[in-house]
C-alpha cells in the first residue's frame, strides 16, 4: 500500500515529467530556424500605429537547435542506463546486455541513479560525479554576442558562428546541452523540450507578452521602451492551436510577477535592447502559482537582451539571449528527481558537471569561476493588444 | 496518456500546495486552531500578523521542499553554519514526532506504516518532527520553525532568505463558524474576515439614495425562512433580499475594500 | 424498497404533466379527460368560480428565475427544458399558449423537479423552508406538512391552493413519508408533485365578468399578477404582487398603473426586457449556431455565448439604464466586450475577465445592433455570410414584414462558389438571383438591405476585401440608398414599421396572442410610444396597463374544463 508521504511524492515526479515529457500528447513538430535579425527586409514594413504603442504575445519560445549530423557526430547524449553501461568493462557491458539479464541490467542502472542516504543524481545532482555529456561540436549556433569580445567578467569560451554567418554568438548552454535527446529529439524533429515548452506557451502557463512604447518607424528609432512581462491570460487559439491575433493581455499587478522594462532601437526593422537582466515566470502545474516543493522557477537571463525583427506581416521574430544561473537550467528535472533519471533517463548529475564546465559567465568575483552559462531563446510573437499595470493601464497593439 | 494523467496528478499537488504557502507574496492560508504550542505568540512584524517565540521574536518556517538539492531529508539540513545563526522552536523534550519528511520515488528505507505520520499536505497546523537538535515544531506540514539569532522582536530582516527557504509565520486566524445562507461564507480580506458571496465578492450593506439602484442585491427565495439568528428575507423588495442582522445585504463587483461603492459597510461575522 | 416507492410517487407527479399533453391546453380546446378522484384535484374545483382562458407554459428562463426566486440562487437547477415550438413569424411567448409536452420533456420536467426538491429539502437547506419540527422525522406529519406546503403553493401556483389542492399535496407528503421512512423525503415528494404540476408548468390565466363591459370577461387578479410578472420581471409575482391580488388592487386601472410603473422603475425590468428581445430576435437560433473553424478561426464556445449576451446587453444599456429612445438602438456605438469578442471585433478589452463597457469611434461601421457579430454570425451560412438571410432578417424580425420562403427548385450553386474569382463578391454572385424573375420578387426586397453588411463576415468579423475585390457596402430599403450598417442603422431609425413593429410584438409577447390578432390595438400604442420619446418604460407601462390588454378575447374553455393528475 502506497503510504501518503509516497504518493505526494510520485505526484512530485509527475509534475516535472509533465513539465519536460509531453510524450506522446502533442505531434512532433518541426524545427524552423530563428529569423536572420540581421537581415535585410526585402519586403516593405507596416507602419506603426498613431502613438507608438504595440503590443505583441509570444506564441513560441523555445531553445533554437540547429539540427544535422554534424552537431552531434557520435549521436545524442548517453541516456542514464547507456551511460552506466559505458562505465563498465566491456565484457560485463556484453554480459548485461543480453535480454535474458535485462532485470539485473535494470535494477543496476535504476541503483546508478542513487548515492548515499537516499540522494538521487537529480535531487542533489551536486553530490555526485558524473562525465561529461556528449556536446555539440559544430560551429554552428543560434544566438546573441553577449560578451562582444569582453573578458573582464567572462570566462573562457569558445563563441558560434551562427548559419547566416554572424561571429561571437555565445550559447554555451545550447554547446552544453544541445546533443540531449531532450533539446535535439530525432534529427529533424523537435525535441521533448521544444513539445514540452509549446505546450506550456500554449496552456497560459504564465504567458509572455510584449508592449513596444515610442515606435515612430518600425525601420529605424533610436528610442523605444519595451516591456517584456508575464501575464496570467491564457493565450486564445483557433482549432489547430495557432495563437489569434489581436487579442488582449494584461500584465499582471499581482505577485509574482515579472514585467521587465528595458531600452531599445530599431535599426533596419531590427529592435534591439540594451542589456538589462530579464526575469521571466515560468509555472510548472496548469494554475499553479508556484511549483510543487515551494521552488519557484525562473527564466533568469543576466546581460539579457532581445534582438526581434519586424516581420512584413506584423509579427515579430528572433532571439533573447544573456546568461542563466546554471541550476535553472536543470531545474526542471531536478523537481522531477529520481522519476526524472528511472523514467526519463536524465542524469542531472552529468548535465549540471557539462554546465559548469563550460560555464561562461555571471563570474563569482571570490572565487573567479563562472555560475552562469550564455544562452538564446528563438522567439516569435504576434499583434496583440497588452493592458500594461499602474500606473496608467495602457492598450496598444 | 501517461504524460496527461501525470500532469493531472501534478496540478492536484500543486493546488494543496499552494495552501501551504507562507511566503508574503502568496496567499496565506488561515490558521486551524487557535491553540500553539507552549511559548507560541502573535505579534507583528513587517505589517503583518506573524507567530513569535515566547521572547517575542518572530517565528520564521524553513520551507524544507525548497532544500531537496542539499540532501534527501530536508528537514536534517539545519546544521553547522545554518544552525549557528539559526535557532530552533524545540518541542517538549520527550514529544514524539508525527511528522517526517516524506520519501521519494525509487528511495529506500522503512516505510511508516498507516497512521505512523500525518500527511505533510493535510498537517495540522502544528506538528512535530525530528529534527537536527531534537524534536522540532513544523508549521502547516512544510516549514520547520525557527527564530533567527539575535534578531529583535518585530523584525522581518529575513523574510525571504535564501531564494524563499526562509519565511516568517504569517498568522491569519481560523475562520469563525457561521450559520449562513448556502452561498455565503467568511474569507480573510485585508486583515478581518468578511462575509463573501461563493464567487469571493464581498457582502456590504449602508444607507444611499439612488446609487443604491445599482447595488445588486443577495438574493434569497421568497419560500425562506432564514438561517440561523441573523439571516432574514426583506419579500416584499423586488428582488427577495437577505437581511443581515436587519439590514440590506448587497454583494460588491469584486474581493477587495476598493471595490465597494460609495456609502457601502461590509458586513463580517 | 425506497427507491421503487420513489420511483413510484414521483411518477405519479410526472403523469400531472402528462394529462396536459393528453387534453391540449388552447384556449379554444377544450379538454375531454375524466376526472380521476385520487389524482390532483381538476382546476375547475380547485379554482371555484374562475374560468380558464388560457395555459402559456413556462419558458427555460422563465422556469429558472421562478426556482431562484422562490427557493434562492444557491438551488441549481440541472439540465434543460424542452423548448417551446415558435409559430412561424411569431412569438415564442404566443407559442407557449399552445404548447405541449412531449414524454421526452416530462422527463426533463420530471428530473428537474426531483433534483430540486431534494436540494430545498436536504439537510443544508431544508430549516429555510420548513417552519415546524414533525413529531417524529420518520414519520408523515400532516399539520407540519400543511404548513410547510401551503406557503410554497402559493408561490408556485400564482395563488392560493384551495382546501382540495393543500390536502392532495399533503397527502403525497404523507404518502412518501412512509415508504421512505422520512418525514422530509416525503416533503420532497409533494415539491416534485408540485413542480411537475400543470398549475406550476403553465402559467394558467383564468377570467371573470368585466364589469365594464357586460357579458363579457377580464383577467381576474390572480391572472393579472402573472402577467405583469412575467412582462416585466420575467419570473413568478412576488408578494407585493400577490398581496396586491387579494387586496384587490390589479382590478383598479389606478392601482394597476402605480404598480406596473414601480415594476418598471424597478432594476428587475431588465431581465424583462431581456426576455422579451431573446424572444423578438429569436435567440433560440444561438443554441445552434456552428461555423466552420478553418474559414473563422476566432469562433469557438465562448464566442458562441457572449455574442446573444452582447446584444441583450447592448440592449439594456442604451433602453433601460440610459432610457434611450429605441430607434437609436440602431445607431449607438456602445456596447460590451468580454476578451474572446474583443479578438473578434479586433479592439482592445480594458480587463481580462468579466464584461468591459466598449464604444466604437464616431463614424465606425460597426455601429448599430445590426453590426453587432450576433446578429450577423447568426444570419449568415456555417462557411460564408448571406446578404439574403440578413436582409430577411431585417425585414422580418425588425420590421414584421414576413418574407416568403424560396422555391424548392432553386440553384444556389452561383451563390455558394465563394471562392469563384470570377464572381468574387456576394454582391455579383448575387445577380444570378436579381435577374430570375422566379427569386428575383422577393431577394430585391432583402438583397439591397444584406449587401449593406457585407463588410462583416460570416462571422461577423470586419473585412474590406472578398477574394481580393474590394467590399461595395451600398444598401437600398424602400428606395432609399445608404452605405454600410451605418446607414442601415439610420434608415431603420426613420422608418416607422420599425417602432410599429416592436410595439405589435411587445403586445403579443404581453398577452400571447398573434401578431394577427392584436394588430388592431398597435396603431394607437405606437402613438403612445411616440409620446414616450421612443423609451421601452413607456412602451411596457402602456402594455401592462391597456385595458384592452386584459380583456379576453378567445372563447373560454368549456365547461366541465379539467386538468387532472393521474397517479397510476
Amino acid at each position: 500500500m502506497e503510504t501518503p508521504g509516497r504518493l505526494l511524492r510520485i505526484g512530485l515526479f509527475g509534475s516535472a515529467l509533465a513539465a519536460v515529457f509531453a510524450l506522446g500528447a502533442v505531434a512532433p513538430t518541426w524545427l524552423r530556424a530563428p529569423a536572420d535579425a540581421a537581415a535585410p527586409r526585402p519586403q516593405p514594413l507596416p507602419t506603426p500605429p498613431p502613438g507608438g504603442v504595440m503590443g505583441f504575445v509570444v506564441d513560441s519560445f523555445v531553445q533554437p537547435v540547429i539540427q544535422g549530423k554534424d552537431a552531434c557526430p557520435q549521436g545524442t547524449a548517453l541516456k542514464l542506463r547507456d551511460a552506466y553501461l559505458a562505465t563498465l568493462p566491456a565484457e560485463e557491458r556484453a554480459q548485461l546486455e543480453r535480454k535474458e539479464n535485462e532485470a539485473q541490467l535494470t535494477q543496476r542502472w535504476h541503483a546508478y541513479a542513487f548515492g548515499p542516504d537516499n540522494t538521487n543524481v537529480c535531487s542533489q545532482p551536486d553530490m555526485f560525479e558524473r562525465p561529461l555529456l556528449r556536446t555539440v561540436q559544430s560551429k554552428k549556433a543560434w544566438g546573441l554576442d553577449l560578451d562582444e569580445g569582453k573578458t573582464d567578467d567572462t570566462c573562457a569560451h569558445e563563441a558560434f558562428t551562427t548559419p547566416t554567418g554572424e561571429q561571437g554568438i555565445d550559447n554555451q548552454e545550447y554547446r552544453a546541452m544541445g546533443c540531449t535527446l531532450e533539446w535535439r529529439g530525432v534529427d529533424g524533429i523537435a525535441g521533448d523540450n521544444q513539445t514540452g515548452m509549446r505546450q506550456f506557451m500554449s496552456s497560459g502557463e504564465w504567458t509572455q507578452v510584449i508592449l513596444l512604447r515610442g515606435v515612430d518607424s518600425l525601420q529605424n528609432d533610436d528610442d523605444v521602451e519595451v516591456i517584456y512581462a508575464n501575464t496570467p491570460d491564457r493565450p486564445l487559439a483557433d482549432s489547430k492551436g495557432q495563437f489569434l491575433r489581436g487579442t488582449t493581455f494584461t500584465i499582471s499587478d499581482k505577485a509574482p510577477r515579472n514585467r521587465n522594462v528595458l531600452h531599445g532601437r530599431i535599426k533596419n526593422g531590427v529592435l534591439t535592447t540594451d542589456p538589462a537582466d530579464i526575469v521571466l515566470t515560468q509555472t510548472w502545474g496548469q494554475g499553479g502559482a508556484r511549483d510543487i516543493r515551494g521552488n519557484r522557477t525562473k527564466w533568469h537571463y543576466a546581460k539579457g537582451r532581445l534582438r526581434l525583427a519586424f516581420q512584413p506581416d506584423g509579427s515579430l521574430r528572433g532571439v533573447m539571449g544573456g546568461y542563466r544561473p546554471i541550476f535553472d537550467v536543470i531545474v526542471s528535472p531536478a523537481i522531477g528527481g529520481a522519476g526524472s533519471a528511472i523514467v526519463a533517463g536524465i542524469d542531472c548529475a552529468q548535465n549540471l558537471a557539462t554546465l559548469r564546465h563550460y560555464a561562461d559567465g555571471l563570474k563569482n568575483p571570490k572565487t573567479g569561476k563562472c555560475e552562469g552559462v550564455s544562452a538564446a531563446q528563438a522567439i516569435t510573437a504576434i499583434p496583440a493588444f497588452v493592458n500594461d499595470v499602474a500606473p496608467a493601464r495602457t492598450a496598444a497593439r | 496518456m501517461k504524460g496527461l494523467a501525470l500532469a493531472a496528478a501534478a496540478a492536484a499537488i500543486v493546488s494543496s500546495g499552494l495552501a501551504l504557502a507562507q511566503p508574503v507574496d502568496l496567499p496565506i492560508p488561515a490558521a486551524t486552531t487557535s491553540e500553539f504550542p507552549p511559548g507560541v505568540t502573535l505579534g507583528k512584524a513587517g505589517g503583518v500578523a506573524v507567530y513569535a517565540g515566547p521572547d517575542g521574536r518572530t517565528l520564521y518556517g524553513m520551507d524544507m521542499r525548497t532544500l531537496l538539492r542539499d540532501g534527501a531529508d530536508p528537514s536534517q539540513h539545519c546544521r553547522e553554519a545554518c544552525a549557528q545563526v539559526w535557532e530552533p522552536l524545540l518541542a517538549p523534550a520527550g514529544a514524539k514526532p508525527n511528522l517526517i519528511f516524506p520519501m521519494g520515488f525509487g528511495e529506500r528505507g522503512r516505510a511508516p506504516v498507516q497512521g505512523e505520520y500525518v500527511q505533510n499536505a493535510k498537517a495540522p497546523d502544528w506538528t512535530v518532527i525530528a529534527g537536527p537538535q531534537g524534536p522540532q515544531w513544523v508549521y502547516k506540514g512544510w516549514h520547520l520553525v525557527f527564530v533567527r539569532k539575535g534578531e529583535a522582536p518585530g523584525s522581518a530582516a529575513h523574510e525571504g532568505d535564501e531564494r524563499m527557504v526562509w519565511n516568517t509565520l504569517k498568522h491569519v486566524p481560523p475562520a469563525p463558524k457561521l450559520t449562513a445562507p448556502v452561498n455565503v461564507s467568511a474569507a480573510f480580506v485585508e486583515g478581518a474576515y468578511a462575509l463573501v458571496d461563493k464567487e469571493g465578492r464581498l457582502l456590504f450593506t449602508g444607507s444611499c439614495a439612488a446609487a443604491c439602484a445599482g447595488w445588486q442585491p443577495l438574493a434569497a427565495g421568497l419560500a425562506s425562512r432564514g438561517v440561523g439568528a441573523d439571516w432574514t428575507v426583506d419579500r416584499a423588495a423586488d428582488q427577495p433580499q437577505w437581511l443581515y442582522r436587519g439590514k440590506p445585504a448587497y454583494v460588491a463587483e469584486g474581493a477587495v475594500q476598493a471595490d465597494l461603492p460609495t456609502g457601502a459597510v461590509v458586513l463580517r461575522p | 424498497m425506497m427507491m421503487n416507492s420513489m420511483k413510484r410517487m414521483t411518477w405519479g407527479a410526472a403523469a400531472v404533466a402528462l394529462s396536459v399533453v393528453v387534453s391540449g391546453c388552447a384556449a379554444s380546446d377544450a379538454p375531454k379527460t375524466a376526472v380521476v378522484e385520487q389524482g390532483e384535484p381538476a382546476l375547475t374545483r380547485a379554482m371555484p368560480g374562475a374560468q380558464i382562458v388560457a395555459m402559456r407554459r413556462l419558458t427555460e428562463a422563465q422556469y429558472r428565475n421562478i426556482i431562484a426566486d422562490v427557493f434562492g440562487p444557491d438551488v441549481v437547477v440541472a439540465g434543460r427544458i424542452e423548448p417551446i415550438v415558435r409559430p412561424v413569424h411569431e412569438m415564442i411567448a404566443s407559442g407557449a399558449a399552445e404548447a405541449s409536452i412531449s414524454p421526452a420533456g416530462l422527463d426533463q420536467f420530471d428530473a428537474m423537479a426531483r433534483n430540486i426538491a431534494a436540494q430545498v429539502f436536504g439537510e443544508q437547506r431544508r430549516a429555510q423552508f420548513v417552519p415546524c419540527v414533525p413529531r417524529d422525522e420518520k414519520l408523515a406529519d400532516p399539520a407540519c406538512a400543511a404548513k410547510v406546503l401551503t406557503p410554497l403553493g402559493r408561490y408556485l401556483f400564482r395563488r392560493p391552493m384551495s382546501p382540495a389542492e393543500q390536502a392532495f399535496f399533503v397527502k403525497l407528503a404523507g404518502d412518501g413519508a412512509g415508504p421512505t421512512g422520512s418525514f422530509h423525503k416525503g416533503l420532497e415528494l409533494a415539491l416534485a408533485a408540485m413542480l411537475t404540476s400543470p398549475r406550476f408548468l403553465y402559467v394558467i390565466e383564468s377570467a371573470e365578468p368585466d364589469p365594464a363591459r357586460p357579458g363579457e370577461l377580464r383577467l381576474d387578479a390572480w391572472s393579472r399578477a402573472a402577467r405583469l410578472s412575467f412582462l416585466l420581471w420575467n419570473t413568478t409575482p412576488g408578494e407585493t404582487l400577490l398581496t396586491a391580488a387579494e387586496s384587490g388592487k390589479l382590478t383598479d386601472q389606478a392601482q394597476l398603473r402605480t404598480l406596473a410603473e414601480a415594476m418598471v422603475a424597478s432594476p428587475r425590468f431588465e431581465q424583462g426586457v431581456r426576455a422579451f428581445f431573446a424572444d423578438m430576435l429569436l435567440f433560440e437560433k444561438f443554441d445552434e449556431l456552428s461555423k466552420d473553424p478553418v474559414i473563422y478561426p476566432y469562433f469557438n464556445q465562448d464566442v458562441v455565448q457572449a455574442l446573444p449576451e452582447q446584444m441583450l446587453r447592448t440592449i439594456t444599456d442604451h433602453l433601460v439604464a440610459r432610457n434611450g429612445d429605441y430607434r437609436d438602438l440602431f445607431t449607438t456605438q456602445r456596447t460590451f466586450m468580454t476578451r474572446s469578442l474583443g479578438g473578434l471585433y479586433q479592439v482592445p478589452v480594458a480587463r481580462s475577465a468579466g464584461w468591459v463597457p466598449y464604444e466604437f469611434a464616431p463614424g465606425d461601421d460597426r455601429a448599430g445592433l445590426l453590426g453587432q457579430a450576433g446578429f450577423l454570425a447568426l444570419y449568415s451560412h456555417s462557411g460564408r455570410s448571406s446578404p439574403t438571410l440578413r436582409g430577411r432578417a431585417v425585414r422580418e424580425l425588425l420590421m414584421c414584414e414576413p418574407v416568403p420562403n424560396p422555391p424548392g427548385n432553386v440553384n444556389f450553386t452561383a451563390v455558394q462558389e465563394t471562392g469563384n474569382k470570377a464572381k468574387p463578391t456576394a454582391r455579383i454572385r448575387l445577380l444570378a438571383h436579381a435577374t430570375d424573375p422566379s427569386c428575383s420578387g422577393c431577394h430585391k426586397i432583402t438583397d439591397p438591405i444584406g449587401l449593406s453588411l457585407e463588410r462583416f463576415d460570416g462571422l461577423g468579423m470586419a473585412r474590406k476585401t472578398e477574394n481580393a475585390a474590394l467590399i461595395d457596402a451600398s444598401g437600398e430599403m424602400d428606395g432609399k440608398p445608404f452605405q454600410g450598417a451605418i446607414g442601415l442603422g439610420k434608415t431603420m431609425a426613420a422608418s416607422p414599421s420599425t417602432t410599429q413593429c416592436l410595439s405589435m410584438r411587445a403586445l403579443s409577447y404581453a398577452t400571447g396572442r398573434s401578431g394577427e390578432d392584436v394588430e388592431e390595438l398597435v396603431p394607437a400604442l405606437d402613438r403612445k410610444f411616440a409620446a414616450g420619446g421612443y423609451g421601452i418604460r413607456a412602451l411596457f407601462t402602456q402594455i401592462a396597463t391597456m385595458p384592452e390588454a386584459y380583456r379576453v378575447v378567445t372563447k373560454p374553455l368549456a365547461a366541465p374544463a379539467h386538468v387532472s393528475m393521474l397517479t397510476q
